[in-house]
């Protein structure tokens, strides 16, 4: 816990340095001395943009607690004529005594809660202003069970998304997303294909010249290289140099909105860099910063036309593309001036941004002081929560401070870095700008559990968390002293060290909250950032507690550090987009990713993929065929009911199949599991069964195995005297398949997406040449009959006593 | 867009000889094994229908019970049937479960046609003692014989109608009526308000549960068209349930006697030409509309396209003339109505009512962007189904004024109407060699894009193409395939053969 002064000083820090919302912005860009004129007309101009700044200004030095709570008071919205359900009257006046109690309670740490009140005010309606929604039989309700991971339980939006633009509304009533006023060849350029500064010379560029607090906001897939000044992407501060971070900003996910900072630093370019063209050298010195932004093609944006539920997610929706918006000259590039229904900002929550500031070592601290201290950092909460945005902004801080960060994801429904269902360790050198599926990587280690949940295997799920934690500490951890620390001077980061950032499931009761406990024990992190529970009755109680509340962590560990940070506000994209979608485009991604073929520079890096070949779909792109009696020793059925696969049928399972390719060190695997085992059991038939399959056996254990990747089975073929042969689909590098004798199969799907034909789709939906109705494993419209559909469970059924 | 679903046969032959298997020789163990663990093969690669998962665990414990015969307990033996006949029902009843608060299992299973005692033998296994042995063995068969009647055969033959007919739905009139009766006597004297009270309740859930009921229906008829996909994206299916329900219940509104009045005295004047509900209309209707938007946020829209529908009716044509003009959406409309086509009083009254779902839809939510937007979406709705063009032709009063008191509100959509009022402005006159010229050079351009575009798309997919030094490389028993060994792109799923 942190003390009071410590809370303060570290509040102070930030909001001197790294105020992100565009609102915060304000103040101190009217504040610092302008250089110039333009300059300050420019910050002028955008402080009178924004009314809430300079109401929220007042308000902090104020103080006192009494007005606040008037206030807080009086926005909440007039009293709801009562309406149909009179559980909602119950949430209501709990969450009314939430903000009392919060108020009082909080004199102990009042710097820290106190700014971070006012923010919530501001930012995050008091929970009474949310409308209620109109009922709808698969919302989640909120004392509804715990396994929501489960497949069946996905949240069904049946009804308006009622709640979403309301908070969109309250949040930023200006509603504008880019306070930069974009004027070509005053702080625009486009640069004619001979000035091209940096990378690839085939692709458009266009240079920016920001004035300090500008926010810009661009949709679509670019690169971003900062040649002066200091900005920030998505809440991370970028200095210059030449070093260009691609970022995809999709409307599927909150996109990053591009700040200036105003920079301390001389104004002198960096030498690295080349020099500008004179045109725009001769305007730049009035700004602040000067940004390349350059055309980023990687064929992504394909994806939305295999998997349509994100057709056109790098681009303005249809709607809204017609509007005429301001050029940019790039042609992956759109800018948005205001904000619209399905575009939302990444807005970084000030008690985010305090709650990494106190934790990340500031530059201040020495680095030879940081070796030997354990810098993992554990985040936890329930889902929806921004577990997986904080993760990735804290993973992004790090590696400004730190060269190469390590990141384990333990949500096997929502990876990071690799499709659902393993649990992976990644190494990070640049920051990620961009949503999961952007970034799909080869990770330095990682261990397929087979399933969107650990329910049915939570032992086996433990297991390879503890088996990566160990890799991390013998490998990892201090590792990296052994390489040349050439590079360590010129960018300044530590290298010696390899931070650790671990992301858990949402999966926080029941058996889940068992497993988060057990998984925190395996871990021991130094840092914990736990998510305020939401504001309901039951968990309402354990928040309130305040300080006693850290003290409720598994392990009474000292060294311990527990930071509660608040949710994000609920978004109109989760509505648009569920954890389904976000985990079909990760597989589907994946599949279509192009990894590097050559082994990574360092041991140490996870190579993420770079293009995607999404001109063809799945089903017309040339597989591997493999002998199965040649490639592979083993195959594996894992999950709930696999044990009850038999030889002779295993072929079936496996069609159309995902399985993991699994390296299992020499002499690991089971030696009797020879080929004419399978054939002994019952004669004659099953001879012709040469798939290694070996009934009932446990996933490989994760000390000793790992797996490389996953790999779609898009054929099997027993037929003929000829042994098994299996066509595989796989991103996977040629390099590693041959360590890859064993499969393992589990209960994940290829997504439906996958197996269709985008290039027919819209007309005649045939698949390869076969028309509809005859593709198999496929089947269009409903089945007749009784019982024709997948169970589907309810949870949030209620009794008419209820009403 | 429709989506398909996995399954986990090629085609439907594969479940034909599993359904052979099963229920050809009710004694052939063999055949039950076989069946058996083809089912579990099945299973593991993709989740099994209901139906299907429930026959595999019954024809598991039939073999259990089959086959071991010198089995110590007979407890695990009864809690494995009674396990399987739970799950059997469950699993078919919770998916009609689509209201907020619980039907009865019994009510569904009727539904259904699903052996009562099933049912009950359900409750006793889950609650209860545990069921003798030879009842749950009668279950099982039981069960077997239903899933053979109501799921086997349906998919097996889809074209044969169902053995077991769904009940048709009852009618929502009366509900309607009683609603009306109830709701005029205390908008006439606000005293019984108190005495009514509960019964009003009542109705209101009646209709509420009509409206479940209607979903299931509309999913055991199977009368509407399916737009149904994978299991993520059920909602869509949900949607075209309600959707169904929700316009039956909006057709009979608008039957007369309903939210129009019988009396042509206690409708609106058309001379009056404001489009003003009688207060009493709106007293008696408006808590139940209210209501109901409350659970069903499209409810407005319904109404509105069912007003919208019925206003938009060529009138032209006569009303001697037969209904052949009209599209499939107003036919039952027109069924409902049965009384002679023209009456402007009726039609007058249902414009003010669309324009009273305008202007008061919103009442229900606090949200303005949201208020605005399905406001905006029912005059989109209004605007589109009476489009000019056709009232000019089809002097629908009602329509006419519905669309002026729209408009008057809106400038924009007035000047955009009178615009299209306008009508022909380029007509084929204007036609000649430089319209063709411009044309012409449209097109060369836009073939000249799509050549640069292809080079791009060839170079997008650098992964498939270079074979050479990777074959190389590959381990022992891998090899990538390529069109020169014969292979072709086929649906996933199909084993290419390759030399």
């Amino acid at each position: 816990m942190l003390s009071a002064v410590a809370a303060r000083k570290a509040r102070l820090a930030q909001s001197q340095t790294q105020n992100t919302t565009p609102a915060v912005s304000a103040p101190s860009s009217s504040a610092s001395p302008p250089p110039s004129e333009a300059k300050k007309k420019a910050a002028s101009s955008s402080s009178s943009q924004k009314p809430p700044s300079s109401k929220r200004k007042s308000s902090t030095s104020v103080g006192g607690n009494v007005p606040k709570k008037k206030r807080s008071e009086q926005r909440r919205p007039p009293e709801q004529p009562a309406r149909y359900f009179a559980q909602a009257a119950v949430d209501a006046f709990k969450t009314q005594e939430d903000v009392i109690v919060v108020d009082e309670s909080d004199a102990e740490s009042s710097a820290s809660s106190h700014s971070s009140r006012i923010a919530e005010d501001v930012a995050v309606p008091p929970a009474p202003g949310r409308p209620k929604r109109a009922w709808s039989p698969s919302a989640p309700l909120p004392d509804s069970s715990d396994e929501d991971n489960e497949e069946g339980g996905e949240p069904i939006v049946l009804d308006f998304p009622l709640s979403a633009p309301l908070q969109q509304v309250l949040v930023q009533p200006p509603s504008s997303l880019s306070s930069f006023d974009p004027v070509l060849n005053q702080n625009v350029f486009h640069l004619a294909p001979g000035e091209c500064l940096l990378g690839d010379t085939a692709h458009k560029s266009t240079i920016l010249l920001l004035g300090s607090g500008e926010t810009v906001a661009l949709l679509g897939t670019y690169t971003i290289t900062v040649l002066r000044g200091t900005v920030s992407v998505a809440g991370v501060q970028l200095t210059a140099g030449p070093t260009s971070h691609p970022v995809y900003a999709s409307r599927s996910s909150p996109i990053p909105i591009i700040q200036c900072r105003l920079s301390r630093s001389t104004t002198a370019p960096t030498p690295l860099l080349p020099a500008l063209p004179e045109r725009i050298a001769d305007a730049s010195p009035n700004f602040d910063a000067t940004i390349l932004l350059q055309e980023l093609h990687t064929g992504i944006e394909g994806l939305g036309r295999i998997c349509r539920t994100f057709d056109g997610c790098f681009a303005p929706a249809r709607w809204h593309r017609s509007q005429a918006r301001f050029d940019m000259g790039l042609d992956t590039v759109y800018f948005l001036e205001r904000q619209t229904p399905d575009v939302s900002p990444l807005v970084v929550l000030p008690s985010w941004d305090a709650a990494i500031g106190s934790a990340v070592p500031p530059p201040s601290v020495d680095e030879n002081e940081l070796v030997g201290r354990a810098a993992t950092y554990l985040v936890k909460g329930p889902k929806n929560a921004g577990k997986s945005t904080f993760a990735r902004l804290l993973l992004n801080r790090l590696l400004s401070r730190f060269k190469r960060v390590a990141y384990l994801e333990c949500d096997l429904g929502q990876s990071e870095f690799t499709p659902g269902g393993m649990v992976s360790l990644n190494v990070v050198e640049q920051p990620l700008f961009g949503p999961p599926f952007t970034h799909p990587s080869t990770p330095h280690a990682s261990h397929y559990i087979g399933a969107t949940s650990p329910k049915n295997s939570p032992s086996h799920y433990l297991d390879s968390i503890q088996a990566l934690m160990q890799l991390y500490h013998a490998d990892l951890q201090n590792a990296a002293l052994d390489e040349d620390d050439t590079s360590n001077a010129s960018d300044g980061r530590i290298s010696s060290i390899i931070p650790l950032v671990i992301n858990t499931m949402g999966w926080t009761k029941g058996l889940g909250a068992d497993l988060g406990r057990k998984v925190e024990e395996i871990i021991e992190p130094a840092h914990i950032f736990s998510f305020a529970p939401p504001t309901l009755e039951d968990d309402w109680h354990a928040a309130s507690a305040g300080p006693s509340y850290s003290h409720q962590g598994p392990v009474p560990n000292g060294a311990t550090t527990i930071h509660t940070v608040e949710s994000a506000p609920p978004s109109s994209l989760s509505s648009h987009y569920t954890a389904a979608d976000q985990r079909n485009i990760s597989m589907l991604s994946y599949f279509h990713a192009v990894f590097p073929d050559d082994p990574p520079s360092s041991p140490h890096t996870s190579p993420i993929a770079v293009s995607w070949t999404t001109s063809l779909p799945l089903c017309a792109q040339p597989p591997y065929q493999v002998d199965c009696a040649t490639a592979f020793d083993k195959l594996v059925l894992t999950g709930a009911g696999m044990e009850d696969v038999v030889p002779s049928e295993v072929h079936r399972a496996l069609n159309c199949a995902l399985v993991a390719l699994v390296r299992c060190e020499p002499g690991t695997i089971d030696s009797d599991m020879s080929i004419d085992a399978g054939a002994g059991t019952d004669g004659s038939v099953f001879s012709l069964s040469m798939l290694p399959y070996d009934q009932g056996a446990p996933a490989p254990s994760p000390y000793t195995s790992r797996c490389l990747g996953l790999a779609l089975v898009r054929g099997v073929s027993l037929s003929g005297p000829a042994p098994a042969q299996i066509q595989l689909l796989t991103p996977v590098p040629v390099r590693l398949l041959g360590e890859a004798r064993v499969l393992v199969m589990g209960e994940m799907q290829l997504p439906v997406w996958g197996m269709l034909d985008f290039r027919t789709l819209d007309d005649g939906g045939d698949v390869a040449g076969v028309e509809k109705g005859r593709v198999p494993y496929l089947r269009w419209g409903k089945g007749e009959g009784a019982g024709g559909e997948r169970r589907r469970v309810r949870r949030n059924l209620m009794r008419r006593e209820q009403m | 867009m429709q989506l398909p679903r996995r399954v986990p046969w090629e085609n439907l032959t594969e479940l034909e000889q599993v359904f052979a298997w099963i229920y050809t020789d009710e004694n052939d163990l063999d055949a039950k094994q076989r069946a058996v663990d083809r089912l579990a093969a099945w299973r593991a690669a993709v989740p099994l229908p209901h139906a299907l998962e429930s026959a595999h665990t019954i024809l598991s414990v039939l073999l259990q019970d089959g086959t071991a015969a010198s089995s110590s307990t007979c407890l695990s033996l009864r809690m494995s049937y009674a396990s399987s006949i739970i799950r059997l029902v469950n699993g078919l009843v919770d998916p009609l479960q689509l209201g907020a608060y619980a039907r009865s299992i019994h009510s569904i299973a009727q539904q259904l046609g699903l052996p009562p005692w099933l049912v009950e033998l359900r409750h006793a296994a889950t609650h209860e003692d545990l069921p003798s042995l030879e009842v749950l063995r009668d279950a099982a068969k039981e069960a077997m014989t239903w899933l053979l009647h109501n799921y086997f055969l349906p998919t097996l033959n889809p074209s044969a109608s169902s053995t077991a007919p769904a009940p048709p739905l009852r009618p929502i009139a009366p509900l309607l009526k009683q609603y009306k009766t109830l709701l005029k006597a205390t908008t006439r004297d606000a005293t019984l308000h108190v005495q009514y009270r509960a019964e009003i309740t009542k109705t209101l859930r009646d209709i509420e549960r009509w409206i479940s009921e209607a979903k299931v229906a509309s999913s055991a008829t199977g009368g509407v068209a399916w737009d149904d996909a994978q299991d993520e994206n059920d909602d869509s299916e949900e949607d075209t349930r309600e959707k169904s329900a929700l316009d039956k219940l909006c057709d009979a509104l608008l039957e007369k006697g309903m939210l129009v009045p019988l009396s042509k005295k206690k409708r609106i004047s058309p001379e009056q030409g404001t489009l003003a509900l009688p207060r009493s209309s709106i007293a008696i209707w408006s808590p139940l509309l209210s209501h109901l938007q409350s659970l069903h946020p499209a409810l407005p829209l319904h109404l509105v396209s069912a007003i919208t529908a019925h206003l938009s009716r060529p009138i032209s044509a006569g009303a001697a003339a037969p209904n052949t003009d009209f599209g499939a959406d107003s036919v039952s409309l027109e069924m409902a109505l049965d009384e002679p086509k023209t009456d402007p009083t009726y039609d007058i009254c249902l414009a003010s009512w669309a324009k009273w779902l305008i202007d008061n839809c919103t009442s229900g939510t606090t949200d303005p962007d949201e208020a605005t937007e399905l406001r905006e979406s029912i005059v989109v709705r209004i605007v589109s189904a009476l489009r000019p063009d056709r009232v000019e032709r089809g002097a629908s009063k009602a329509a006419n004024a519905l669309l002026q008191v729209i408009s008057a509100e809106r400038p924009k959509l007035a000047a955009a109407l009178s615009i299209l009022t306008q009508t022909p402005a380029q007509s084929s006159k204007d036609w000649d060699e430089n319209v063709l010229a411009v044309m012409d050079a449209r097109l060369t351009t836009f073939l000249a894009l799509q050549r640069d575009i292809s080079p791009d798309t060839l170079d997008a997919a650098p992964a498939s193409a270079p074979a050479g030094a990777e074959v190389v490389q590959l381990p022992p028993g891998w090899r990538k395939l390529s069109e020169r060994d014969g292979w072709r792109p086929a649906p996933v799923g199909v084993f290419v053969t390759c030399s």
